[in-house]
């Protein structure tokens, strides 16, 4: 069977930075898996995730989702064209639409009637039935992310893609909502690669990690492997750390 | 619309701004060199000198004004600090025109207070004269300063709250924080806001005019007007955009090097004066205040009163009104559209050419009314004569001047004149809207369009409302741009107001400028309710 994602050889660069961002970077995502990205800061986790997603173009290497290339030398599918949907940091639900017209948002090619009953579904999916009707600064960190995630799975993606979703939620409360957020993509049936720098969430929550340090995949494995057999120095380091890094500066609040 | 649609709008409006100015260059360097050397043996020397020691005087007079008042309200407690803070913008509704007049009609050899002077108190010796350099400068420094004020009190009150914090913490007084770490770090602002003053004092007509000081506009206006001489207006106004180019560079480059300071998560507390001090420095605003509206307006109101009941109200008086509605709606909306659709391109094709649009449009608001009004009648009148040759090819008959006869002209100017304006206030509020929520839309399969309908128009809401009030102040305000592509006979409150003052009919020039200055305030007031909800909350 076709892995879901297949990333070989990815090289990103920025303009005016001497180092690779994402560096000769070749993995495997299967199907129906939650495969975790992480890393330090500055690690190319959320750069690697956008290239996949299409909001960057990789400057060497090719990405296929399936068994179709959608970026390589010659090939940019544009995002709305991958069947991928994204989770952001923060949620980034459209602040003036209620939670119902966030999640109808990209089903305009469907009538009212299927687009309602679209609607329906995944929210009972993620569980927010009853917030359809809020808006964006009435939900709480959980609920937001839930929304969000509904918002993504409504176009009938068979991938998800989710940048440090747990970020902004309180940090008691991020186990239980990671939980509930693959429990939710495991009922959707997608498969999922979702953004880190905690590697207590990634190592509770997914069924394989792909560890990251200066743009460089340091070691891909599931977590047992992984605590059991650290394939490098970097790796033993970073799971040795008691705690996990600062959080990152919101983007906006 | 597409956003292939919009960026061909962009292009549109960057060349009907580029276009007015490269004609007047263009007829600025044909070659008559006599008028050049006659302009440069007679006037010119002259002209350009009057221009100089303006623009030192005025940037002097609303910078010191406009700092310190800014800085005043920002830093200090003190009675009515919070009233203050938006009444000392007020005077941005009072055209320096109406200013200038009524200045020169108080103060002027036959005025009340000379008239005072001489019969009430016997006294005859020298008093300084009104129509003089110190005269203008003063004026013009009560009307602009503003600007300063506007932009000033933004950086003092938000941009370096931690930073004060952290100097207080290590000992400084808040005077000496001020001198050391507040002004500083506002250059950057405070620079910006001279710069739109000094632009105005640079492209005013109407109150030098009146106050009868020879400038680079009024001898624009003479030598088109009285001399029919568009080469020559178009060498002097030639000269008048270098200072504007001088101007736009060297705010650059007192910028240069410096970033914006972080914006604080929170706003500085006041610090209370004892109340002696506090009262002076209530008695300080209360007195720009004064001077630069209450006195002016009270006089209006006067004036205004004596013409109604000698009934020398102008009897076209409701025509003016419905012109000059007519006109700032029809301008607000086409200005808000160009600056919109500046703003949508930049956001939505981020490549350096289109956003190099935005900036060709910051060129029209640097640019003197009067040279956009001659760049504009130079473009026109060659359309308009093709179209009038095609026209009476056809049918035989001599149409009228199309384009300036329609009015289309004149709004064609205002948009060159103001996109800039409305597109600075959307351009802020656009950079407010996460870049997360474009990138969602497009992970959610909308296109550009759809993109721009959906998220960017209804987030843009207040900042669409802001730049409508802006760009309608601006528009109710324009004289000398007004005055010289309006359609012949068309006359507005502000044309009015000077057709009056040129004739010193000053109680007939008051309800006109009345009208203006009330407009003008309440759609101030709005826009203050508007973009403030933060400081109201924060209370």
């Amino acid at each position: 069977m076709t892995p879901a994602i297949t990333v070989s050889g990815v090289t990103r660069r920025f303009a005016g930075s001497t180092q690779c961002a994402v560096d000769d970077v070749s993995l495997q995502v299967d199907r129906g898996e939650l495969l975790a990205l992480l890393g330090p800061s500055g690690a190319g986790k959320t750069t690697l995730l956008r290239l996949i997603a299409g909001f960057e173009m990789p400057d060497r290497g090719s990405i296929s989702v399936g068994s179709r290339v959608v970026a390589s030398d010659t090939v940019n599918v544009p995002v709305e064209r991958r069947g991928i949907g994204f989770v952001f940091q923060h949620g980034a639900l459209f602040p003036h639409l209620d939670v119902r017209r966030n999640i109808a948002f990209g089903l305009g090619h469907l009538g009212q009637v299927e687009r309602r009953a679209r609607v329906d579904e995944v929210a009972r999916l993620a569980a927010i039935d009853h917030l359809l009707d809020r808006y964006e600064h009435e939900l709480s960190g959980g609920e937001r992310q839930r929304a969000a995630l509904a918002r993504a799975l409504a176009r009938g993606n068979e991938i998800v893609l989710l940048d440090e979703p747990l970020s902004n939620v309180d940090r008691p409360l991020r186990l239980g909502i990671g939980t509930e957020l693959r429990q939710i993509l495991r009922s959707a049936g997608v498969t999922a690669v979702m953004v880190t720098h905690d590697h207590q969430e990634a190592l509770a929550l997914a069924d394989r990690v792909a560890l990251l340090n200066r743009g460089r995949l340091e070691q891909l494995a599931t977590p047992d492997e992984i605590v059991a057999a650290p394939a490098t120095q970097f790796v033993a380091d970073f799971l040795a750390a008691r705690h996990s890094p600062p959080r990152p500066a919101p983007g906006y609040p | 619309m597409t956003l292939r649609a919009l960026q061909l709008v962009s292009i549109v409006i960057a060349l009907a701004v580029l276009l007015p100015l490269g004609l007047v260059a263009w007829s600025a360097l044909s070659p008559r060199f006599e008028i050049w050397q006659h302009l440069i043996d007679t006037r010119l020397p002259e002209l350009v000198w009057n221009t100089l020691r303006l623009l030192v005087g005025v940037g002097l007079g609303a910078g010191v004004l406009g700092v310190g008042l800014a800085w005043l309200v920002s830093a200090y407690r003190f009675p009515g600090r919070d009233q203050f803070a938006w009444l000392l913008l007020v005077p941005l509704a009072m055209p320096a025109y109406v200013a200038g007049f009524v200045a020169v009609a108080l103060f002027d050899f036959a005025g009340p207070v000379q008239q005072w002077l001489r019969d009430g108190l016997g006294y005859t010796g020298w008093v300084p004269p009104i129509r003089s350099w110190g005269g203008v400068v003063l004026t013009m420094s009560l009307v602009f300063y503003p600007y300063v004020y506007l932009l000033a009190r933004a950086a003092f009150s938000e941009r370096a709250v931690p930073m004060i914090e952290a100097a207080r913490s290590l000992g400084q007084s808040p005077l000496s924080a001020f001198w050391r770490l507040s002004l500083p770090l506002a250059r950057p602002a405070i620079a910006a806001g001279l710069a739109l003053a000094l632009m105005e004092t640079l492209g005013d007509f109407g109150t030098v005019s009146v106050f009868g000081y020879d400038a680079l506009t009024t001898a624009i206006y003479r030598v088109w007007f009285g001399m029919f001489d568009r080469v020559a207006a178009g060498q002097l106004a030639l000269v008048l955009t270098v200072f504007a180019a001088v101007l736009i560079w060297s705010e650059r480059w007192s910028r240069r090097r410096i970033r914006h300071a972080p914006a604080g998560s929170h706003r500085a507390t006041l610090v209370p004066l004892s109340p002696g001090r506090a009262w002076a420095a209530a008695g300080v605003c209360s007195a720009v205040l004064l001077v630069a509206l209450v006195i002016p307006a009270g006089v209006l109101v006067k004036w205004s009163i004596q013409a109604i009941n000698a009934g020398s109200l102008a009897s076209n008086y409701p025509r003016l009104l419905a012109n000059t509605a007519t006109v700032t709606v029809l301008a607000t909306m086409l200005v808000v559209l160009a600056g919109l659709v500046l703003v949508l391109v930049r956001r939505l094709d981020g490549r350096r050419f289109f956003r190099s649009l935005g900036e060709v449009s910051l060129l029209g608001y640097a640019m003197p009314g009067s040279v956009i009004a001659v760049g504009a009648l130079l473009m026109f009148e060659s359309v308009d004569n093709g179209l009038a040759s095609l026209i009476s090819r056809l049918t035989g008959e001599t149409p009228p001047l199309l384009l300036i006869a329609s009015g289309a002209g004149l709004l064609f100017a205002y948009m060159v004149r103001f996109s800039a304006v409305s597109r600075q206030a959307l351009q802020a509020g656009m950079e407010r809207i996460p870049v997360a929520l474009d990138e969602a839309a497009r992970s959610l399969a909308a296109g550009p369009g759809r993109m721009a309908m959906r998220v960017h128009l209804p987030l843009l809401r207040r900042s669409l409302l802001a730049a409508g009030l802006l760009v309608a102040v601006e528009v109710l305000k324009e004289m000398p741009m007004t005055m010289l592509i309006r359609p012949f006979g068309f006359e507005t409150l502000a044309v009015e107001v000077w057709l009056r003052t040129t004739e010193a009919m000053w109680i007939e020039a008051a309800p006109p400028s009345l009208a203006i200055v009330l407009v003008g305030a309440v759609l101030l007031a709005l826009l203050h309710r508007l973009a403030d909800p933060l400081e109201r909350v924060q209370r």
